[in-house]
Formats: C-alpha cells, sequence, structure tokens
C-alpha cells in the first residue's frame, strides 16, 4: 500500500499549489466546520422549522428583507430591533404598590414607521399597571397606559390604540379612516403636524416604561420589541422564519448525502466496472450494456415518482441510496476503461502465470492503481448529488424530518416570492446551493489534472 | 461488416436495453401498481353494493346482493389480472407499454393542460411534442454556441479567454437550471415585465385561428425557459469541446498537416473538428436526451406543460398509469436517441463500425 500513500502525497502538493484549489479547500473545511456545528443543535430545531409554523410568526416579521437593505433605501426598509432595558429602577414603594421604572433607549435608521411594536412583561408578581412614556428625538412625547392585572402581560399597538389615535388627532386634527399597527405606528415614529403626517425622525428614541405591581417584582421578561421589514442576515420568509437559520439547518444533510450517495456510487463502479474489465470478456459486455440500461432510464422522474411513493417513509438513507443506484454506473464505464488499460501490463501477466486468484490480483494491483479515480470522482460526484438532492426537495422530495435549500425555494415558489418580490428568499437558499457545489468541483477538477496529466 | 448489419446489431442491443429498463420500472411500481388497482376493485364493488341496496327499496335479499357484489368483483380482479401470477402481470404490462397502450386516467384525474381527454396516449401526443420543442430548440443554441466557443478556446490556447471556460465550466457543474430560471422569472418577468414568467402560449389563443400571434406569444414565452438552460449548459458544453478539439491537436496528422503549410483555418474546422465530431456527438446525444427528462424541474419552474409537468401532476394525483406512461415515452426516447448516437458515429466513424463486429 505504499504506492497508495505517495499518490496521495502528490495530490495534496498538486492541490496545495493550486491556488483556487486550496482556497476551495478552505472553503469546504469551514463549511464542514458550519454543518457540524449546526448538527450538533437539538432536533426540535428543524421540527419547528418545517412544523410549527405560528410559533415563528409571533417571533419574527415575516417577508422581512435583509436587515443592511436598511442602509441602501433607509425610505422602504425598517429595521426590526428586540429591545432590553438598559436600567430598571425602584421608582416608589407605598405598602403593597411598587413602581418600577424601566429605561429603553434606540436609534432609529430608517425613514419608514415599522409594521408593529409589541411589548411583553412577565414576573413573580402580579402587574397592576404599566404607563409607557414614548418620547422621539424631537422631543415630542407620547403617553400610553394599559391596565393588567395578571404576572404577565403581552399587548401591541392595537392594545393601545385609544391614546395613540387621539395623540394623532390632537397633533394633526384628523382621525385615520382605517386603523391598523402600521398606522398605529405612525404614532410613535413620525413627526406629525397639522399639515399632515411626515417621515419617520431618525435618531434616539427613549422609552420609559412605569409598571405598577403588587408586591416586589423580578422580571423575568422586559422586552420591547420593534417588528420593520428588515429583520437579520438574511430576511424572513412568508411565516417569519429567518432564512439563515433554514441555510443553516440544510447544510449538514446536504453534505452528508453528498458525500455518502457519491462515495457509495463510485466505489460500486470502481468494484465492479474495474473488476469486469479486468475480467474483460462476457462479464465487461454486461456491464456496459446495464450501465446503458441505467443510463437510459430518466432518472428525475423516476425518482420523483419512488419519493412520492414512499412519502413519510423516505428517509435521508433511502434516499441515498436511490441515487446511488441511479449513478453507479456511470463510474463503472469510466473504471472499465481504466482497468482494461492496466489489464495488459507485465506484472498482470505474471500473476496469471503464477495462478493467483484473479480476485488477488485485482486488489494487489488494480485498485491502488483505481484509488486516485475513487478520490477524484468521489470529489467530482458531491455537487452532483448536491444538485440532484436539492432539486428533488424543489419538487416536495425530501425526508419528511429534514431542511433542505430545496424545500425553502418550493416555499418561496408556493407563496409567489417572485411576484412579491422577496428576492431574498430565492437568491440566498439557491446561492448557498452554488457556494457548496462550487469548492468541490474546483478541488476534483484539480485532483482530476493532478491523477490525469492535465486533462 | 457493412452498415445495414451494424444498424440491426445496434438495435438489437438497444431493444434489449429498453426492455430491461423497463422491468427494473416495472419492478419499482409494482406494489404501488397492485396496491390501486386492488383500492379501484374495492372501491366499485361497494359501488355497486350501494346501489343495489338502493334499488331494492327497503326488501333487501342481503345474500343475492353479496353473491352480486362477489361476481362483479371477482369479474374485475380477473379483467385486471390480478389474481394472475407475477410473470404474467408483467408481461401484459409489457406488452401493453411496447405496443402504447398505457389505458385511461383513474375516475377524477384530468389535466386541463392536455386536453379534454382522459386517454392517456392521447395526452403525452400532446405534452411531447411541447418538451421536444422546448428543449431541442435550447441543445441546438447551446450546441450551436458551445462549438464556437470551445474550438475558439482551442485555437487560442492558452490565452485569457481560453483560461475562462474552464472558470465558467466550474459554474456550470454548480448552478441548478431551476434556480436560475426562478431567478430570472422574478427580475425579468415580474421585475422588468420584459417577459411572460409562465406557461406555454397567452391564454385563449389556438394555432388554427391566429397561427402568425400563436408563434409569436409562443417564442415570447420560450424566452426566458431557453435563456435559463443556455446560461446553465453552454460553459460545460463548450469546455468538453475544447478538450476533445485539444485532444485532437496532439495527432500527428494534425502535425503532418501543419507540416504540409496547410493553413490554420483549414486544420482546425476540415481535420481536428471532423476527427472530435463522433465524440461530440455522443456528448450532444446524451446532453438532448438527458436533457428531456431533467427539463422536469424546468417545466415546472416555468409551468411549461410537457411531459415533466404532465408527470409532476400525474404523481400529485397518485395517477400510477401516467406516471409510468411518461417515464416510458421518456425511457423510449432516450433509447432512440443513443441509438440514433451510436448509428451517427457509425457512419463518421467507420473504426467504431469495424469494434461492433
Amino acid at each position: 500500500m505504499a504506492e497508495v500513500e505517495t499518490g496521495l502525497r502528490v495530490y495534496l502538493k498538486f492541490i496545495l499549489k493550486d491556488r483556487a484549489a486550496l482556497a476551495s479547500l478552505i472553503v469546504i473545511a469551514f463549511l464542514v466546520g458550519v454543518a457540524a456545528y449546526v448538527s450538533t443543535w437539538p432536533s426540535s430545531v428543524a421540527f419547528n422549522y418545517l412544523n410549527r409554523l405560528q410559533y415563528w410568526e409571533s417571533l419574527y416579521p415575516a417577508d422581512a428583507a435583509p436587515s443592511w437593505m436598511v442602509y441602501f433605501e433607509p425610505a422602504a426598509y425598517t429595521p426590526t430591533l428586540y429591545l432590553s432595558p438598559s436600567s430598571v429602577i425602584l421608582n416608589y414603594s407605598a405598602g403593597n404598590v411598587y413602581i418600577y421604572k424601566l429605561t429603553y433607549s434606540f436609534s432609529w435608521p430608517s425613514l419608514k414607521a415599522p409594521t408593529d411594536v409589541s411589548f411583553s412583561f412577565s414576573g413573580n408578581a402580579t402587574i397592576s399597571q404599566i404607563l409607557i412614556v414614548w418620547r422621539k428625538p424631537s422631543g415630542s412625547e407620547v403617553n400610553m397606559s394599559v391596565t393588567v392585572g395578571s404576572t404577565t402581560s403581552n399587548f401591541d399597538l392595537v392594545g393601545v390604540q385609544k391614546a395613540l389615535l387621539s395623540y394623532i388627532y390632537e397633533r394633526t386634527g384628523t382621525m385615520p379612516t382605517f386603523v391598523t399597527s402600521d398606522v398605529l405606528a405612525k404614532a410613535l415614529f413620525n413627526s406629525l403636524s397639522s399639515s399632515g403626517i411626515g417621515p419617520a425622525e431618525r435618531g434616539t428614541y427613549t422609552v420609559t416604561v412605569y409598571l405598577v405591581t403588587q408586591g416586589p417584582e423580578k422580571l423575568s421578561q422586559a422586552e420591547i420589541r420593534i417588528l420593520g421589514n428588515a429583520y437579520g442576515y438574511m430576511g424572513t420568509d412568508y411565516y417569519g422564519r429567518p432564512i439563515l437559520l433554514g441555510i443553516l439547518l440544510g447544510l449538514p444533510n446536504a453534505l452528508e448525502m453528498g458525500l455518502l450517495a457519491s462515495l457509495l456510487a463510485v466505489l460500486i463502479g470502481v468494484l465492479v466496472g474495474g473488476y469486469s474489465g479486468y475480467l474483460g470478456g462476457k462479464a465487461d459486455s454486461f456491464i456496459n450494456w446495464f450501465s446503458m440500461v441505467v443510463l437510459a432510464l430518466p432518472a428525475l422522474p423516476f425518482l420523483v415518482a419512488l419519493g412520492l411513493w414512499l412519502r413519510s417513509s423516505l428517509s435521508l438513507w433511502v434516499e441515498v441510496l436511490l441515487i446511488t443506484f441511479l449513478s453507479w454506473p456511470f463510474y463503472a464505464i469510466i473504471a472499465r476503461s481504466s482497468a482494461q488499460s492496466i489489464r495488459t501490463s507485465a506484472f498482470v501477466e505474471a500473476d496469471r502465470l503464477l495462478g493467483i486468484p484473479s480476485y488477488r490480483t485485482f486488489f494487489t494491483h488494480f485498485m491502488p492503481r483505481l484509488t486516485p479515480f475513487t478520490v477524484a470522482y468521489t470529489v467530482l460526484g458531491i455537487p452532483g448529488v448536491i444538485l440532484l438532492v436539492q432539486s428533488l426537495a424543489f419538487i416536495g422530495i425530501a425526508p419528511p424530518n429534514l431542511v433542505t435549500w430545496g424545500y425553502l425555494l418550493d416555499q418561496a415558489y408556493a407563496n409567489n416570492a417572485a411576484l412579491n418580490g422577496w428576492w431574498w428568499w430565492i437568491l440566498f437558499p439557491g446561492l448557498m446551493i452554488v457556494v457548496v457545489a462550487m469548492p468541490f468541483v474546483i478541488v476534483g477538477f484539480a485532483i482530476e489534472r493532478a491523477a490525469f496529466g492535465g486533462r | 461488416m457493412g452498415y445495414g448489419r451494424f444498424l440491426v446489431k445496434t438495435a438489437v442491443i438497444y431493444v434489449t436495453v429498453l426492455f430491461a429498463a423497463m422491468s427494473i420500472l416495472y419492478a419499482f411500481y409494482y406494489p404501488i401498481v397492485q396496491k390501486l388497482y386492488w383500492d379501484f376493485v374495492n372501491y366499485s364493488a361497494s359501488q355497486l353494493r350501494t346501489q343495489l341496496i338502493r334499488q331494492a327499496h327497503g326488501t333487501v335479499n342481503v345474500t343475492y346482493v353479496n353473491q352480486l357484489v362477489d361476481r362483479y368483483r371477482e369479474s374485475l380482479i380477473s379483467a385486471y389480472g390480478l389474481n394472475k401470477p407475477v410473470m404474467v402481470k408483467y408481461a401484459v404490462q409489457m406488452w401493453n407499454l411496447l405496443t402504447l397502450h398505457f389505458g385511461v386516467t383513474p375516475p377524477g384525474v384530468e389535466y386541463p393542460n392536455y386536453g379534454q381527454t382522459n386517454n392517456i396516449a392521447a395526452i403525452i401526443a400532446v405534452a411531447l411534442p411541447r418538451t421536444i420543442i422546448l428543449f431541442t430548440t435550447g441543445t441546438v443554441i447551446v450546441i450551436a454556441v458551445g462549438i464556437l466557443l470551445g474550438v475558439l478556446a482551442a485555437r487560442y490556447q492558452g490565452s485569457a479567454y481560453d483560461k475562462s471556460i474552464p472558470i465558467i465550466a466550474v459554474i456550470h457543474s454548480s448552478l441548478p437550471t431551476w434556480w436560475i430560471g426562478f431567478l430570472l422569472i422574478a427580475g425579468l418577468a415580474y421585475g422588468m415585465h420584459w417577459f411572460p414568467p409562465n406557461g406555454m402560449v397567452a391564454p385563449g389563443l389556438t394555432f388554427s385561428k391566429e397561427p402568425l400571434r400563436y408563434v409569436a406569444s409562443l417564442l415570447d414565452h420560450m424566452t426566458l425557459p431557453l435563456l435559463a438552460f443556455f446560461i446553465v449548459n453552454v460553459g460545460g458544453f463548450a469546455y468538453i469541446v475544447r478538450s476533445l478539439t485539444l485532444a485532437t491537436t496532439k495527432e500527428d496528422f494534425v502535425l503532418t498537416a501543419k507540416a504540409r503549410g496547410l493553413p490554420e483555418r483549414k486544420i482546425v474546422y476540415g481535420h481536428v473538428l471532423k476527427t472530435a465530431s463522433p465524440s461530440i456527438v455522443t456528448q450532444v446525444m446524451i446532453a438532448l436526451a438527458s436533457s428531456l427528462g431533467g427539463g422536469m424541474t424546468t417545466e415546472i419552474v416555468f409551468v411549461w406543460p410537457g411531459m415533466g409537468l404532465l408527470t409532476y401532476e400525474a404523481v400529485m394525483e397518485s395517477d400510477v398509469s401516467t406516471v409510468m406512461a411518461t417515464t416510458y415515452v421518456l425511457t423510449l426516447v432516450l433509447v432512440i436517441a443513443l441509438w440514433l448516437n451510436e448509428l451517427i458515429k457509425g457512419f463518421l466513424d467507420p473504426r467504431i463500425r469495424a469494434s461492433a463486429e
């Protein structure tokens, strides 16, 4: 096996010399690292992503663009902020009545008001009343109050609409015809005057919340959420699920399926093709014929039909095996021709004369020489499998418990993302397929060049 | 060996290939086909029972009804061949597929995109030309541009242009066509309103009434799918042509031609391309054949009512007969393409004809 080691060392040297291949190796290592990190997450994350759609609606804004879009188009995009108090002070206490003063401050970069603001407070004592003083950068103040009577309180702008509507009326002299959370949010953000509603005020906002509680309060939650139309590095989908989370969840299974299916197909192809090429004769022409049969099967319609028939019983391994079944003959054809060229060597002839069994000759002389082939085609096969798996997932064929990029794109397609202009939902998952596939192609090309002498 | 014998011999091989491929498909589909037929038989029997009880107007002779229903059920089972041994079922299925007797769609399942009929053969006769028109046009464009780019790269080997071809090939190997299609729909159809986002022609247009407007609308609808197909496939094809041409450039007869002082142009097009053409033809045929089956996702994204979309709709309706039929027809087209490839190669290169002996 000494020969194999020197062989592999030669390829490594070759790859290290090729700058593009080296960069690709680093990218692959990074992706594998991220995948390893993501696979330590509990399976409930993927389950929630696929099945509990309401859960996301309450957490993140729906159809949100990437948050950095705010800096490109401040008139169109608003960020999503999750505020926690900068200070919590016991302001007043008498008998059983305690008043806490919570101070929040944030800066607003956009010219537009957010879609909604929601408040959630909870602790161990009963909250009887909440008073909110909202101070805009211009110094104008809005006062809101809510009567509670329990230990937790969650409300959004619709819950304090009376105060906000009277504020709007007081400032502009007119009442809005439709009362929605977007209209109410304008009271808190835009500059209101008798001439109408101006753009949102940019600058630092200060929010002071007075919590009136019955008894000393230990707050477990005191959050103000400003729901804009931009969130996260890659935005969110129609249900409020962050695209980035979906992309991360899709990484481990994409790499796993790509590696497993590619490796299995190449190994089977090299063993069967190499051995038949070595034997020659009838076995050889049979393998050639069978490869043609599998080549003639329309892979995608075939896999789609089988996948939908299996439905929920489709697992990662079943999908890997189906893809392996359809792809190994391609490698068998190539391994066959490589083996045929080794067959005429003197050492093979010598083995035959010495009466050494053919399978032993195959493993001592052929397999080591086919190793570079195996490595190159395994690496080159990975992107093909990843593309196929994502295409299948796009059609709706995927193991039911896996988040795939194809699934994200399928969802984008089903929810008319192209029509609605939610480009981030289409761009990033597809880009991820390209980003993951490309380094494997580059490294594969480099190994191929090293192994077969610059073809 | 004469070309006639070569033709017959390869034809025999490809018929066995078709048969074996269909057998593999049948082996995978067999359990679901059986389950579907049994479901249909049981459903029909229970339908008859309800009907008989309703007709009896109160006085029900249960034994008699059961007898009738059982007899009906038996007749259905023998009509569908459910009580026959597996081999007989297999033979019947193979015969039906070979003679293009695909049967009809199950009750309630309709494909309005493919005409008002439930005859699967008629539905496929509508769908197949649409797929062929789209992907053959695409492949022809890719081949023409790909050969031009590849040969130019081989001619100016080592130039910046030549070096960019492998980069395009790398991108080609990592791009899903349907994603590019999706981006094009979002950008050029919905964003810029330059092209229609999906479909084959504007609704209501018929070829017999307004042929010119029909063709114009067809071309308009074809542009985006063709563009997606072109973007994804041209780089890879140019790369293959370049490699094949370069491999031929190193042969002795090219050197001889150079020594004879033939013009560069004549060497490239007369000698190199002519010798490399059988390999290029193989690549072309395989690309064309696999694009028909592999274009499924493209058809789905662009709602192009061809074979891929039909298969998808049939799978969604659990209509196994149609799925079997479409996969069979796609396999048939592929096998014919592979056979034609062999024939063209044999025609272009006498060595291949000789080796088939």
